[in-house]
């Protein structure tokens, strides 16, 4: 995984969650975050959208188990 | 000749709703939290017996106390709702007689959500330009409530229910249309995103489907309440609301700064904060007027309208840009300017 963008995927889903920049890595399970729940799936698809212009396929991000996930999801519809 | 908005006001049952309420029936919930996602204190319900006809004439009757006009100078009715009295008749019918509108007026249904009151405008405007009409009343009213299982929080926070008439008529005009042009999307791929799944005819409703199970985030409903998948809304949101402001512009030849104010779908207040700021729109040209009504789908923008209207928000003739968008998926856009 292209280590940049995990570091880009964990400031903006900190930002999303509004929890401290560093307290994510990248093969954090997503149901470990609290917080993790269906309006934080909204608030990082904003998030998203704002930061890169990136509307996210709902179903591939609801299929997402980690951090990394994320990332590999982002570069996928960039 | 040119159609154009001539009066609005609306109704919003008695009963009221509020995030306190909502806070003391869902413990893990905080009023603070539900007000500050949804941007909504309260909503309306409609009563047991109270129907989406019983919402349409009171708000049709305020219009006529209004003095807009009297319910024999209607020539035509539209009535938008996805929550009818019954299967048939037409409500438009029932509120034809119950409002006195005379039997020479032409009246029908048609079921939108959120993109409801913008479609009906075009149908008016159709109407009255080619002489078919001279003064349409427009009417959209729902009561989603009916549709709501009462432990699914997710819905309940956001949903309220309401009813709003609309006056469009001929009027004289010099500088260009009052209503439109026009920019309309359907895609029918999103249809099980938003749905009731049964009560049609496809699936009836039975005890099989009546059985409540958990869902998403502590949500509970079965197959007769409706069903919302926020995130697949929440992302056909952000691909259709800007595409089709920026074709509506193009068609229209005006630029961002000519719009005098923005009305769109009042879906919830994070999706509006969210579409103002990509849109880069000033918040004193955007109205966000859902605190006390929660989204009353085909109303929200009428409401709006009128709220800004009487307090002074939106001025007279301003070039007003209105955005509906949802249920089907289904949007449309229209620009207005109401003398």
């Amino acid at each position: 995984m292209d280590v940049v963008a995990v570091i880009s995927v964990t400031e903006i889903l900190c930002e999303a969650l509004e929890l401290p920049d560093g307290t994510l890595s990248g093969d954090q399970a997503l149901a470990d975050i609290e917080n993790w729940d269906s309006l934080a799936i909204l608030k990082f698809m904003a998030a998203v959208d704002k930061r890169l212009g990136i509307a996210l396929k709902p179903n591939k991000l609801i299929a997402c188990e980690t951090v990394e996930d994320l990332a590999a999801l982002l570069q996928q519809q960039r | 000749m040119n159609a154009a908005i001539k009066a609005i006001d609306y109704y919003l049952p008695e009963r009221v709703l509020s995030s306190a309420q909502l806070a003391a029936e869902f413990p893990e919930w905080q009023v603070k939290k539900i007000e500050d996602k949804t941007g909504i204190r309260e909503r309306h319900i409609a009563g047991n017996d109270e129907c989406a006809s019983d919402l349409a004439m009171r708000a049709a009757r305020k219009l006529f106390e209004g003095g807009a006009c009297r319910p024999g100078d209607i020539d035509y009715l539209l009535f938008c709702t996805q929550s009818p009295d019954y299967f048939l008749p037409s409500t438009a019918c029932l509120l034809q007689d119950r409002l006195g509108i005379p039997i020479s007026a032409g009246a029908l249904d048609f079921n939108l959500g959120c993109s409801g009151f913008v479609y009906g405008l075009g149908l008016a405007k159709g109407l009255i330009e080619t002489g078919q009409a001279g003064r349409v009343l427009l009417v959209t009213a729902e009561t989603y409530s009916k549709f709501l299982h009462s432990r699914d929080k997710s819905v309940r926070t956001i949903f309220g229910d309401a009813a709003a008439a609309t006056l469009i008529e001929t009027v004289d005009g010099d500088g260009g249309p009052y209503i439109g042009p026009f920019v309309f999307g359907t895609d029918g791929r999103g249809a099980e995103d938003l749905i009731v799944p049964t009560g049609g005819m496809r699936r009836s409703r039975s005890a099989e489907t009546a059985i409540v199970m958990e869902a998403e985030s502590g949500n509970w409903r079965s197959q007769d309440n409706l069903y919302v998948n926020g995130p697949k809304i929440f992302e056909f949101t952000l691909r259709v609301v800007p595409q089709s402001i920026d074709t509506l512009l193009r068609k229209a030849g005006k630029r961002m700064e000519e719009i005098d104010f923005f009305v769109l779908h009042q879906a919830n207040q994070f999706i509006l904060d969210h579409l103002r700021g990509k849109m880069k729109i000033p918040s004193e040209r955007f109205s966000v007027a859902l605190s006390n009504t929660g989204n009353t789908v085909s109303s929200t923008i009428p409401i709006a309208l009128k709220d800004a209207r009487d307090s002074g928000q939106l001025g007279s003739n301003w070039l007003t840009m209105l955005v509906g968008f949802g249920v089907g998926y289904s949007w449309g856009a229209t620009l207005v300017r109401s003398p």
